[in-house]
């Protein structure tokens, strides 16, 4: 298998009024052809810029301090910006978050499809356009594509809003998805047939997908590979099952738990109680030991290393034995 | 019929019940006043005869609802009645000097159209830089100065220092430039701002962010999705001062000598010339109606959630 991505000890900090905030601090994370991978957090903990790091669009007080970011093999940190909005809709495309926002208001579907058709795939024709853009609209899901093209967003619901914005994304039939929470804000019905729809792309077209979420439940039913990501930091990450059924970082179980529990009706929410470090004044030891129910010295004195074992690794001291 | 064909038909068909609306508050406003307007024509010492004669005239003898009914009528036309000082139908007189004031108003906001949204891109598209920051402190200046003032600073500095242009009265399209400077002054503020504010608010928002994302050219995004997003809001501001500007302009006409409605209403206070004030008062209703239909119309044709 060969990478799609590559993304190689990645450290990214914000320039804010009270010092340096390190949001992604020596990231790892791989993609290969075909798959989908998981990037799991809380909010704050650096998923979407990640995202918006492989974009390069990140906000300008943004500061690349270190890594690499390979897209089939070229480092796109080091591209020309001319190069880079070239990839961009292209070879790597984004399914947004709020479908309901991520339109133009102002214009109808037509418009928006064509104009991207035309600056992507050289399509000036209103006529070719409007054929690929219904052929691509029967393709995720919308029954009837002529009409839907001649209406404006706010005719159209969340979950019609994103399936439009799929079919937008890959009519370029790009390498990689980037799709950062796209069902958070919509109804849970919508939310399971909209990551089917994900699925069902990623089969028949071959690409790969970065999917970006907080919801384990999401992750689990849609991803083959996982990484959990903690205030910066990947602190575990392996294949989908078995980050599920055998987690090994306090916080991935921790996670895992308040998946589950949130199943049962009478289950009360155990929240990981606790807030995460300021990631401007970071501890001098692990992240989450502040919050770790497992914790002991060693945790609040030093930082652990990310342990490797195979496609698995995890950040805790407590396999750093077992791994030596 | 179209969505938008229907949407227009509604809102010129809300037209006529605005319009009686005003006509009536105008008709009943002027009754209550106190004083009897026959008194006023016929001279304090008329005779009684006299005042029942015009009264009659005038149809000021009828129960109140048939007058009101019968100047309905006539305003409706565009029978406003006859001026007390000129003995001319006071539309005649509003359209010898209406014809100036479209002149003079649409001048004006041509220079504030174009001069605003220039200065309002080009300062939000340097959020920060000193062209942003001197755009905005001029825009303040310029909006904070009476226009008097203004108007006679423009006058000494082009009409009497530089003499290249006539002070003030009409007759060639060099007369219409400075007052039109002149009474540009605050919509061009009002637009360049309110340009500047919009622009910036779309630019924050996520459609725009995910065109970057996607790759779109940026003069794409800007034309398509940034400036026509925001000029919405410009348009507000554009058909307000239109409406405005049509209306007249008092201080800036005078300064400048120049004989449209704003004047003539001035003179026919001054004169105390009711039926005359009265028609201006209507008319400038009329067209701030007309104005803002207009306005509401190219409002839906940009954004179509509108409704009515």
């Amino acid at each position: 298998m060969s990478a799609i991505l590559a993304i190689e000890s990645l450290s990214i900090a914000y320039q804010t009024e009270k010092g340096l905030l390190r949001a992604v601090d020596n990231v790892d994370l791989r993609i290969e052809d075909r798959e989908i991978v998981c990037l799991v957090g809380e909010s704050g903990s650096g998923k979407t810029t990640v995202a918006n790091t492989i974009l390069r669009i990140l906000p300008p007080n943004a500061i690349i301090l270190d890594g690499r970011v390979l897209f089939e093999g070229v480092d796109l940190l080091n591209m020309e910006e001319e190069d880079m909005s070239k990839i961009r809709g292209r070879k790597i495309n984004i399914v947004p978050q709020n479908p309901s926002t991520a339109l133009n208001p102002i214009l109808n579907i037509e418009t928006q499809f064509c104009e991207f058709l035309k600056h992507k795939k050289g399509i000036r024709e209103r006529d070719r356009c409007r054929e690929i853009a219904i052929d691509l609209l029967g393709r995720v899901g919308i029954a009837d594509p002529e009409r839907v093209l001649k209406l404006y967003p706010h005719q159209l619901s969340g979950g019609m809003k994103q399936r439009v914005l799929i079919a937008i994304a890959i009519s370029t039939s790009p390498r990689l998805l980037v799709a950062d929470e796209p069902t958070s804000m919509l109804d849970a019905t919508i939310q399971s047939q909209i990551l089917d729809l994900l699925l069902d792309i990623n089969r028949r077209e071959g690409l790969s997908m970065l999917l970006i979420t907080h919801d384990l439940g999401v992750a689990m039913s849609a991803c083959n590979r996982i990484y959990v990501m903690y205030a910066g930091e990947i602190v575990e990450s392996g294949s989908t099952e078995r980050v599920i059924s055998k987690p090994l970082h306090p916080y991935t179980i921790a996670l895992i738990d308040n998946a589950f529990l949130s199943f049962k009706s009478q289950g009360i929410k155990r929240a990981v109680s606790g807030e995460p470090p300021n990631l401007i004044d970071l501890p001098s030891g692990c992240r989450f030991s502040s919050r770790c129910p497992m914790a002991f010295d060693k945790c609040v004195k030093e930082r652990p290393n990310l342990v490797q074992r195979g496609i698995d690794s995890v950040r805790c001291f407590l396999y750093h034995d077992a791994s030596a | 019929m179209g969505v938008l064909t229907v949407y227009i038909v509604k809102r010129v068909l809300l037209v006529l019940p605005t319009l009686i609306g005003v006509i009536t508050m105008i008709f009943f406003l002027v009754r209550i006043l106190p004083g009897d307007p026959t008194h006023l024509l016929a001279g304090e010492q008329a005779s009684p005869e006299i005042i029942e004669r015009l009264k009659a005239e005038f149809g000021l003898d009828r129960p109140i609802y048939e007058q009101y009914i019968l100047y309905l009528k006539s305003v409706l036309t565009l029978d406003f009645g006859t001026s007390y000082r000129t003995y001319t139908p006071v539309i005649v007189e509003i359209m010898s000097r209406f014809p100036n004031t479209v002149i003079l108003a649409l001048s004006a906001m041509l220079i504030a159209i174009f001069a605003g949204i220039a200065l309002g891109i080009v300062s939000a598209l340097r959020v920060g830089s000193v062209i942003d920051r001197a755009v905005i402190i001029f825009t303040s200046i310029y909006v904070s100065m009476p226009v008097f003032w203004l108007g006679l600073l423009l006058i000494y500095f082009f009409a009497v220092q530089l003499k290249i242009l006539p002070a003030g009265g009409i007759g060639s399209p060099a007369h219409v430039i400075l007052p039109s400077l002149a009474l540009s002054h605050t919509p061009l503020s009002y637009i360049a701002r309110i340009t500047r504010e919009s622009i910036l608010e779309t630019l924050s928002q996520e459609h725009v962010r995910l065109a970057i994302a996607r790759g779109l050219p940026l003069r794409s995004i800007l034309i398509n999705h940034v400036i026509r997003n925001s000029l919405i809001n410009v348009i507000t501001v554009i058909g307000y001062f239109t409406g405005v500007l049509l209306g007249g302009a008092v201080v800036t006409e005078t300064v400048f000598a120049w004989p449209g409605i704003g004047r003539l209403l001035i003179e026919s206070i001054a004169a105390r010339d009711y039926i005359m004030i009265q028609g201006i008062v209507i008319f400038i209703a009329m067209i701030f109606i007309f104005v803002n239909l207009i306005v509401d119309i190219t409002y839906r044709i940009i954004d179509p959630r509108v409704r009515l």
